[in-house]
């Protein structure tokens, strides 16, 4: 098997109290859904992930790359093959769409104004939204719009990894699943997607694996379609 | 039932000590964090890429328009009126002479009351709104975005918050010495037929290159202050309790810097 996209080895997420370490491995092709009670980490699992914050102790592998040994350069890199959406939405609410998208393109010059305008028009288009959506300012928009738009804005690299710590996807995936299976039946992206065992049903049975977070705690929920033993304690 | 032994009561001294000792280290915390975002922004400058740099134009140009061009009115009246109020007591107890009040204007008025007013407008106006507008990203997460898209915030949000803020206090403290000139030289002109030019001559007269380059340079520490503090507590809003928190304080701290700085300033050149 390939190597993973994403390797969590006996991480131990930075609670106040000690939490058992956590061993996860995540390949190209495989859905994970991950629930759990409120306050049971997440959230922070999800932050820890992405690299945003730091775990106790264990290695986070992104890509082949251990987070602890990479400078903050190689780090940012490696993002732009992630796509991530947070709990909240993450847009710059005084700023319209268009600008909250293309940001990171301009920000690191990656695209012309053309290219960019072509871009974004066509992410809106493949996923049946309205084009006027981009002109809008973020903070006029629906909570529902913003999510979407947030869904849109952690898709436009096509990424690798796409992580999604949200609730509020599951109304989504159903417009989002043909572009997913496409990319997941192509082995070119891995969905860590954080809700309940009610979104199982918008998702592939055979690739998706289930985990749920007690107090920092992962439990697998072993899946009889595919019963290679993926270590996750 | 065994009752706990009840510890004895801590001396002043050790009381004392631990209080000194908790107000140190936030102040030391604060300081760091400020140190770091300082040095932060001075090295942002240097190895970016050109989108960051038209992004920085942009939002300093937009800073200006809302710290300077947006109160240029409030500003010049509030001059009109600490002109109109410093000459009309002098004019009525019978001091005329032109070069008199333009000593006094420019010693009271120019070098401490309206640098320091100026700072206090814009940390009124443009300094909360700041911290609002921060935080607010903030309680949206659009702050942990950036960082995951390898844009520092500090140099996206903060830095032309800084910088705007500094060429707007420039711009507003000129305006409000304008204001006050004419503020006053009408009032002289009712009593005295010296006209105009002397009166705003003679005040500009008051004003050497020296005292230009210190007030530039007390504006310069009051734009980097106000812009770095309110970005600082926006920053630490992570919802809106800790925003209607952080608000008040921004506000006390860049006015006790600002008042600070002034009184450096004064000692300075007066001491």
């Amino acid at each position: 098997m390939a190597d993973p996209i994403l390797h969590l080895k006996r991480v131990v997420l930075p609670f106040q109290e000690p939490t058992p370490a956590i061993d996860l491995v995540i390949h190209t092709g495989e859905i994970w859904l991950i629930d759990g009670p409120a306050k049971s980490g997440k959230t922070t699992l999800f932050k820890v992930m992405s690299g945003l914050i730091q775990p106790h102790g264990g290695e986070i592998i992104l890509f082949g790359n251990s987070l602890r040994r990479i400078s903050n350069r190689t780090l940012a890199r490696l993002r732009r093959r992630m796509g991530v959406l947070l709990e909240g939405d993450g847009l710059i609410p005084s700023w319209s769409i268009y600008d909250n998208l293309a940001l990171p393109w301009r920000y690191h010059d990656l695209l012309s104004e053309q290219a960019l305008q072509q871009t974004l028009v066509a992410l809106l288009q493949q996923f049946d939204e309205e084009e006027e959506l981009l002109y809008r300012v973020a903070a006029t928009l629906t909570i529902e719009q913003r999510r979407r738009m947030a869904v849109l804005r952690s898709l436009q690299n096509d990424p690798s990894l796409l992580l999604l710590d949200n609730d509020g996807v599951a109304s989504y995936l159903e417009r989002l699943m043909p572009y997913l299976q496409r990319r997941l039946d192509d082995h070119s992206l891995a969905l860590v997607l954080r809700g309940t065992a009610a979104m199982a049903r918008y998702l592939p049975a055979d690739r998706l694996h289930r985990a749920t977070l007690r107090a920092g705690t992962l439990h697998l929920h072993a899946n009889p379609s595919h019963l290679d033993q993926r270590s996750v304690t | 039932m065994s009752l706990a032994p009840i510890p004895p009561p801590a001396s002043v001294q050790a009381v004392l000590a631990a209080v000194l000792a908790a107000v140190l280290q936030r102040t030391g915390h604060g300081l760091g964090r400020f140190a770091y975002m300082s040095g932060n922004l001075v090295a942002g400058f240097f190895h970016t890429s050109s989108g960051r740099y038209r992004y920085l134009l942009k939002h300093t140009i937009q800073q200006i328009y809302f710290t300077a061009l947006q109160s240029y009115q409030l500003v010049f009246f509030i001059g009109l009126a600490l002109g109109i109020l410093m000459v009309v007591p002098m004019v009525s107890l019978g001091f005329t002479d032109v070069d008199m009040l333009s000593s006094l204007m420019s010693k009271v008025l120019f070098q401490q009351l309206i640098p320091f007013i100026t700072a206090i407008v814009a940390i009124g106006r443009s300094g909360t709104a700041i911290t609002s507008e921060i935080a607010s990203m903030q309680s949206q997460q659009a702050i942990d975005m950036l960082l995951l898209q390898g844009i520092d915030p500090h140099h996206l949000l903060v830095q032309p918050r800084v910088i705007g803020m500094t060429f707007s206090m420039m711009l507003l403290t000129i305006w409000m010495i304008a204001g006050a000139i004419l503020g006053a030289s009408s009032i002289v002109l009712m009593v005295d037929d010296a006209g105009w030019l002397p009166v705003i001559r003679a005040s500009a007269n008051r004003l050497s290159l020296g005292e230009w380059g210190l007030m530039a340079l007390m504006m310069l520490w009051f734009g980097m202050a106000i812009g770095t503090i309110h970005c600082y507590y926006g920053l630490q809003s992570a919802n809106a309790v800790q925003t209607a928190m952080n608000l008040p304080k921004a506000f006390v701290r860049s006015f006790l810097s600002c008042l600070l700085v002034i009184t450096l300033f004064s000692l300075v050149r007066y001491g």
